[in-house]
């Protein structure tokens, strides 16, 4: 069965007044129908580069160097214009990891929910009068268990609080139907005892409305309890990918062994220990595998060249490793 | 060797490299540091590179008069036969001396009540400070230069003591901007609890980070002085005759266009040339301090 | 805050300031030497004569007293007593004023308007020509003095090529409609010369033009920067992300939080206009209150320069207090800040 979207050695750059980052670095990274991926890696390791590119919402100074994205038979970053936009409309839809940034803080929150139900086309036949707008904003509101959903409706997003803001943006994105939803750290930026409420309520959501979901994240508890396939990215390409269970219970790659070594114990002695060194500079990247200087188990062919993510047993667990690929 | 040494750790100590990236990349701005430093040159050195000198000073020179620009006055010359190029040149002389003896008298006192009303803020020293400076912020500039200088008997001094008095509190305001969103940082208060006094907070800690917007405010100034001491001169109220002022050159000439536009526009390009240097420089300078973006 | 306590606040504030500045000036104006009373009755008359000048405009008063009184008569519309033209003070700037207001109004709609337009091409097609066109014009446009400008748009554009007028306000043989609000162009629109009309508004184009060009692409560029500043940030690629046609998001969504920064100086800019047309306005000879404030100015008439400066200070307080209406208006941060975050 073809796969819902699949990322196939996706490269991207950004020019910079230092020289080009070259931060994506072949990905390779693919969603089934009804699938539900979580994505883990540290902080600059390219996820959200990876999900700006899916839906072409790039920097100006990002410059796609090569590979290609497939959805639903598009070739998405050759998609021209209006196609694409209907696709953003129709098809995929992201949550950001900052709510506050992600609203235009000069607008009220009916301009652009408004907009967004608006532009879907005719609901059913209907024509959009300003009432049946309203009427369908304030659905999405009530669905994401906003409480007064009329005076969010007319405030500014500066004067809601951070989990409530986020919860528009939830709103926002699925007020239409949609197949496929990213959510780049969506609970990050809030505060702890919102997270988990927010957390659940995309859980909901996605189940009611069969959505397929990208979940990316630095807390690894949420993804274990919320994903069915989890990738591991590093450095700008994706070095693991196996289902969660097996993820956790049976890391492959020494940088995922050592991620998973790093999360401290309540129970048991001792401090957690890091994994030794720092992330790749992106101007001048290491060659061959990009985390060959901080690994223990380092051969000479990892300076050289770079693995590619392959099955590595027969459960479709996959390592870009050279401990793991067969040459 | 020791001055390659001294000269690595002011690189380093002052991220000279980065900054020198940052201002090149745009060609517009070394265009602009390329403009400065020529007028800074010709100013400096305007007896020994001009063709008249004397015609900067009581002169006459009848003969000559009128003349459009040829092979021998390369600008033409005036009414009384002086060279244009060499008074223009001359007035490269008034013009920037002026925006030194301005800037020199305004920046520190406007930078230092920035400084503490920004540091006091909330306080009845803030209030003091920003409502003087108000008053003088009330009026447009040149409205306000051309009151104080009408009311002073027309020289250049007083037209600089003109411009001074109205300009200071311009820097007050951006420095108490700049401060008091500093004033709050962890790092003031971090000073402030281990026993810092509040002048060393100010000077060592708040002003080394204002200096962008200050500095970048400063080279534009110089354009922005430049612009309004001409306007004073040309309305009558700067330096007078003889004194090869730009401005002045600029209302005298007027007498005479359009037939002998020379006596006018020369000098009235040569003052756009010098502040577009110092605009352009001043952008630069700008770009120096902008966080880049991510 | 409410907006109307928002512009309470700011009136007040810039009352304020307007007294400190009439102190100021005041002030300057006396501390100079020489006997004003001696230079308003004028070197011939008698010592006599002086004297009784010298009581009745109360320079033998100590100087704060006079200011009382001085504030006191301005209180009752009356600014005082020109020592040159030797009327009311209060009918000069009726005279002359008015005529300034309208030139500067003209700039300003010239200004708004091409801002405006170029800024958003700018800001639409950023580093490819048409930014780079705006962006050089407007270094240009910036660094070219209002008065060097104004003598180059004569040179060029009534001289070389006959295409305006050179100077004044009228043409020859045709006059003046009768006062009603002391802007020709209205008083002849109201006396129905459309004649007149149009020759004052033919009259009026270049001046206004050279006044307003600076700012003009100055403000284009700040409108092209922050349609720039803007573009990459989260809340634009949410809207783009959303499927939002890219027409809307750039003109709904990108220009109004671009526009902000941009009103605030253009409103400056406007009020800095009326400096900018006492230059342009001897350039051109246009009748506004540069004729009014020169004779001040050469012939060291204090009380009227006092005066003068004075009712600019309040015009300039009035446009900024109507610029900061605006920008309330279109940043509800500014105005509701109060309470939520």
């Amino acid at each position: 069965m073809d796969a819902l979207l699949d990322v196939k050695d996706l490269s991207v750059g950004f020019k910079t007044y230092m020289g080009k980052l070259k931060v994506l670095n072949g990905v390779d990274f693919s969603v089934n129908e009804g699938e539900k991926v979580g994505i883990i890696g540290e902080s600059g390791c390219g996820k959200t580069t990876t999900m700006k590119s899916i839906l072409r919402i790039l920097a100006t100074n990002a410059v796609v160097e090569g590979g290609e994205i497939r959805f639903r038979g598009y070739q998405m970053l050759s998609l021209d214009k209006k196609k694409l936009n209907e696709v953003r409309r129709k098809n995929l839809t992201m949550i950001f990891q900052d709510p506050t940034s992600a609203l235009n803080p000069v607008f009220k929150v009916s301009s652009i929910l408004g907009d967004v139900i608006k532009s879907s086309g005719n609901i059913e036949g209907e024509k959009a009068t300003k009432q049946l707008v309203r009427e369908k904003s304030l659905d999405a509101l009530k669905e994401v268990s906003l409480p007064d959903p009329e005076r969010v409706l007319d405030s500014y997003p500066f004067q809601l609080s951070g989990g409530m803001r986020q919860r528009v943006c939830i709103a926002m994105s699925l007020a239409t139907a949609k197949d496929l939803l990213i959510a780049d750290e969506p609970t990050t930026n809030l505060d702890v005892t919102i997270q988990d409420q927010v957390l659940r309520l995309m859980k909901d959501l996605v189940s009611k409305k069969n959505l397929s979901i990208i979940l990316i994240s630095h807390a690894l508890g949420t993804i274990r309890n919320t994903v069915d396939t989890v990738y591991v990215m590093y450095g700008g390409c994706m070095i693991e990918a196996a289902a969660t269970g097996k993820l956790f219970s049976n890391p492959m790659h020494p940088y995922t062994q050592g991620l998973l070594k790093s999360v401290p114990k309540l129970t048991g002695a001792g401090f957690s220990e890091g994994i030794q060194g720092r992330i790749p500079d992106y101007i001048d990247p290491p060659t061959g595998c990009r985390f060959h200087p901080r690994c223990e188990y380092a051969l000479e062919i990892c300076r050289k060249e770079k693995p590619r993510l392959l099955k590595a047993d027969a459960d479709n667990h996959r390592v870009a490793c050279w401990l793991h690929n067969k040459r | 060797m020791r001055i390659p040494e001294i000269m690595r750790k002011i690189f380093i100590r002052y991220d000279v490299k980065r900054k020198w990236y940052r201002f090149s990349r745009s060609s517009l701005s070394k265009v602009g540091l390329v403009i400065a430093l020529v007028s800074v040159f010709l100013a400096l050195a305007a007896p020994y590179v001009t063709p008249y000198p004397k015609h900067a000073g009581l002169i006459t020179n009848f003969k000559d008069k009128f003349e459009p620009p040829n092979l021998s006055y390369l600008f033409g010359t005036d009414e009384l036969g002086r060279d244009v190029l060499t008074r223009t040149i001359f007035g490269f002389q008034y013009s920037l001396m002026m925006a030194a003896v301005v800037l020199a008298l305004v920046v520190p006192p406007g930078v230092i009540s920035g400084l503490v009303a920004g540091y006091y803020r909330g306080t009845w020293i803030d209030t003091v400070i920003m409502r003087v400076s108000d008053v003088f912020i009330a009026v447009p500039p040149l409205v306000l230069a051309l009151s104080i200088a009408a009311v002073l008997t027309p020289s250049v001094f007083n037209a600089m003591m003109a411009v001074s008095l109205m300009w200071w509190p311009w820097y007050t305001r951006l420095t108490y901007n700049a401060a008091s969103g500093l004033r709050n940082e962890y790092y003031v208060q971090a000073s402030e609890v281990m026993g810092v006094s509040p002048l060393r907070i100010i000077f060592g800690e708040i002003l080394p980070n204002c200096l962008g917007p200050i500095l970048t405010k400063i080279t534009l100034d110089v354009g922005w002085v430049i612009l309004l001491g001409s306007a004073l001169s040309y309305v009558g109220l700067g330096a007078q005759p003889p004194t090869p002022d730009l401005g002045t050159m600029v209302a005298n000439g007027g007498n005479y266009m359009p037939d002998a536009w020379w006596i006018s526009i020369f000098p009235a390009v040569a003052i756009s040339i010098i502040i577009l240097g110092f605009n352009l420089l001043g952008d630069g300078i700008r770009d120096i301090f902008v966080e880049e973006a991510r | 805050m409410r907006l109307s306590i928002y512009i309470l606040k700011r009136t007040a504030y810039i009352v304020f300031s307007l007294i400190g500045l009439s102190i100021l000036v005041f002030a300057l104006a006396r501390v100079l030497p020489g006997d004003p009373a001696r230079m308003v009755a004028g070197p011939r008359a008698s010592e006599a004569v002086v004297e009784q000048i010298r009581k009745q405009l109360r320079f033998d008063r100590p100087l704060y007293e006079q200011y009382f009184y001085w504030l006191n008569d301005l209180l009752h519309g009356d600014l005082g007593y020109s020592l040159v033209t030797r009327r009311s003070i209060t009918a000069d700037v009726l005279e002359y004023l008015p005529t300034s207001l309208e030139l500067i109004f003209l700039a300003a709609v010239f200004e708004v308007a091409g801002a405006f337009v170029l800024g958003v091409i700018a800001g639409r097609y950023s580093y490819k020509w048409p930014d780079n066109i705006v962006r050089v014009f407007s270094y240009v446009g910036i660094s070219i003095p209002v008065f060097v400008l104004a003598i180059l748009f004569q040179l060029l554009f009534t001289w070389n090529v006959k295409l305006f007028p050179t100077s004044g306000m009228l043409s020859q043989g045709l006059e003046r409609p009768s006062v009603v609000t002391g802007m020709v162009t209205l008083d002849s629109l109201i006396a129905g010369r459309i004649d007149v009309f149009g020759n004052v508004l033919w009259h009026m184009v270049l001046p206004a033009m050279a006044l307003c060009l600076g700012g003009m692409l100055q403000d284009a560029r700040i409108i092209r920067s922050g349609m720039v500043e803007n573009k990459d940030k989260d809340y634009i690629s949410m809207a783009t992300s959303q499927g939002l046609p890219e027409r809307q998001v750039m003109f709904k969504y990108l220009l109004k939080p671009s526009l902000i920064p941009a009103v605030t100086v253009m409103g400056l800019d406007i009020a800095a206009l009326m400096a900018n047309a006492f230059l342009v306005e001897m350039v051109f000879n246009w009748p506004g209150f540069s004729k009014l404030g020169i004779t001040l100015m050469l012939n060291k008439d204090l009380n009227g320069i006092v005066a003068l400066v004075l009712v600019l200070g309040v015009i300039y307080a009035v446009a900024n207090i109507v610029v900061d209406i605006i920008v309330a208006y279109l940043d509800p941060r500014i105005r509701l800040m109060e309470r939520g975050e």
